[in-house]
């Protein structure tokens, strides 16, 4: 293992120490936990809030998208670990606008398990809250509800968050993240693993020259292991998987994210949305918006995501509005 | 009727049991699991201690928001997923007797029903599965048809009790269908489950 770190288990609070440092001005956190970020001016009175929690280990993704626009809160767990349905509640408590709370989080077990918990201890003080989770990882599961959140938790996250900004309902604003996460799907491949600094190994092997088609961001097995591909069938492979699932027809807008695992530099990046672009564009598919670059990352491993996210007059107009936070600005 | 100084004495009971249950716990759970379950509701036992010392529950105030708080704090020290599940049960229970600020036999028995379906409900398990719920489900069913014949308490906690137990029993066969003693699959058959054993004396200290 190769890491700048000091004693790897102080790795998460060290890590939001250096966040909060530096971005004071956008945010602070609850219950005095520095695993309870939210934003620096919660609550904000009469706006639905936005919630989510994770693990460490995936920045952006979770807390890179708390401020303006976006998040209100975000508990953090260790890396890859689930928060504590305490931290969870903290986060409810102080972010808690008067007009409820929306917890947008990725299908796992022990998120969602504490999370419950928070729900209903936040309904016992009152507190409204909805649970939508992120099931969009194409090829985890035949069963779309057993899936695990990745990627295009990012678009669900902007889409609500803009709609609870121009003042939506708690029923609107569920109805938007539900509305997002219906139209988009991911597919990823990686190419090495990551090191969770506490273990100091690697969490799986991949040969020199091999890599894995939709694995998980925590290693979790993907559907084929294989010998590395050129960026152009990569592409066409992870596009015609999303394909099979989300019917795009000429004329059809959508917002493409080409995501980063940690490793993989941009310039790997662009060369994969190029061939995507060609693709869509060659069936009339209007490309509206795209993201290149680390949106939802696995430590250091290298690879990446696609998503692509299906759009109408109002998921387009809630994906312009401007949003503002440590790791996603939008104006 | 149950009073907030009975309920108090009932957390109290519960949380010393746990604390004294540590070693045959650990070794119930040795046989199918890890071997912790001993350690982990010690400590659960142990927070509910120190939150009935600190957080007094006078009459007139919530005793459901005062039970839900309960869970919080064992879950807090006991975040395992039996920690999880008993901290449901207890949120559930809170739940169920929100805004209320003394228990009648009725609400007994819709708080422990709610209990069993919390525990069903996240620990994804259902009767037969060779879980805590083989105890808690039969002992909620007996409370609540006692109750709904207008026995008395101590009539309807001794048939919840006796329920228990034979859930329990009948649970010694069956083979482990979901959680950690599911990958060890034959092996839990003929061996008591920890978690339908742990339900009994639960029930136990809070009948006394």
């Amino acid at each position: 293992m190769k890491k700048i770190l000091n004693d790897p288990k102080n790795f998460v609070p060290e890590m939001l120490d250096g966040l909060l440092k530096a971005h004071p001005d956008q945010l602070t956190y609850a219950g005095n936990d520095v695993h309870c970020i939210v934003r620096a001016d919660a609550p904000v009175t009469g706006k639905v809030a936005l919630a989510t929690g994770g693990g460490s280990g995936h920045l952006p993704v979770f807390l890179g998208y708390v401020g303006k626009g976006m998040l209100d809160g975000c508990a953090v767990g260790d890396v890859f670990q689930s928060p504590s349905a305490d931290q969870m509640l903290e986060v409810t408590r102080r972010i808690h606008g008067g007009r409820g709370v929306v917890y947008i989080y990725g299908n796992y077990g022990g998120d969602i398990m504490n999370f419950d918990m928070a729900a209903e201890m936040a309904g016992m003080e009152d507190i409204e809250v909805r649970t939508v989770l992120v099931k969009d990882d194409v090829v985890s599961n035949a069963d779309p509800d057993k899936r695990r959140g990745v990627a295009g938790m990012v678009f669900a996250f902007k889409c609500a968050g803009a709609k609870a900004d121009l003042g939506g309902s708690l029923d609107e604003v569920e109805a938007v993240a539900r509305k997002a996460l219906a139209n988009l799907r991911t597919m990823g491949v990686a190419l090495t693993p990551c090191i969770v600094p506490q273990v100091g190994k690697p969490t799986f092997t991949l040969g020199e020259g091999e890599m894995e088609m939709g694995m998980g961001i925590h290693g979790e097995p993907g559907v084929s292991r294989e010998s590395l591909k050129p960026a152009d069938e990569i592409a066409d492979r992870m596009l015609a998987a999303i394909r099979s699932e989300l019917t795009l027809s000429a004329g059809d807008p959508v917002a493409v994210m080409v995501n980063g695992l940690g490793a993989t530099p941009p310039e790997e990046l662009y060369i994969v949305y190029r061939k995507v672009h060609d693709i869509l564009s060659a069936d009339g598919v209007r490309t509206h918006r795209a993201y290149v670059g680390e949106y939802a990352t696995s430590m250091e491993m290298a690879g990446c995501s696609l998503t692509v996210f299906k759009l109408d007059d109002e998921l387009a107009a809630l994906l312009d509005h401007p949003a503002h936070t440590p790791f996603f600005t939008q104006v | 009727m149950i009073t907030p100084s009975q309920v108090v004495e009932a957390l109290e009971r519960v949380g010393r049991r746990l604390i004294a249950l540590r070693d045959i716990l650990n070794e119930l759970d040795a046989a199918v699991g890890d071997g912790d379950l001993g350690l982990s509701m010690s400590k659960g036992g142990e927070a509910l201690l120190e939150f009935v010392r600190t957080t007094p529950l006078n009459e007139g105030d919530d005793i459901g928001k005062y039970l839900a708080s309960a869970g919080m704090a064992f879950n807090r020290a006991a975040p395992s997923t039996m920690g999880t599940l008993l901290a449901t049960a207890l949120m559930r229970m809170g739940k169920e007797a929100k805004g209320t600020t003394a228990l009648d036999a009725g609400l007994l028995a819709r708080m422990l029903t709610a209990a069993d379906q919390g525990i069903q409900e996240r620990g994804k398990a259902k009767p037969g599965d060779k879980t805590i719920v083989d105890a808690l489900h039969p002992a909620a069913e007996a409370f609540a048809s006692a109750i709904a014949a207008d026995a008395a308490l101590p009539a309807a906690a001794a048939a919840m009790l006796k329920a228990a137990e034979q859930g329990r029993d009948a649970a010694i066969a069956l083979r482990s269908n979901v959680g950690r003693a599911s990958w060890v699959g034959e092996r839990t058959v003929n061996r008591v489950d920890p978690g339908t054993a742990l339900c009994v004396e639960i029930l136990k200290s809070l009948a006394e």
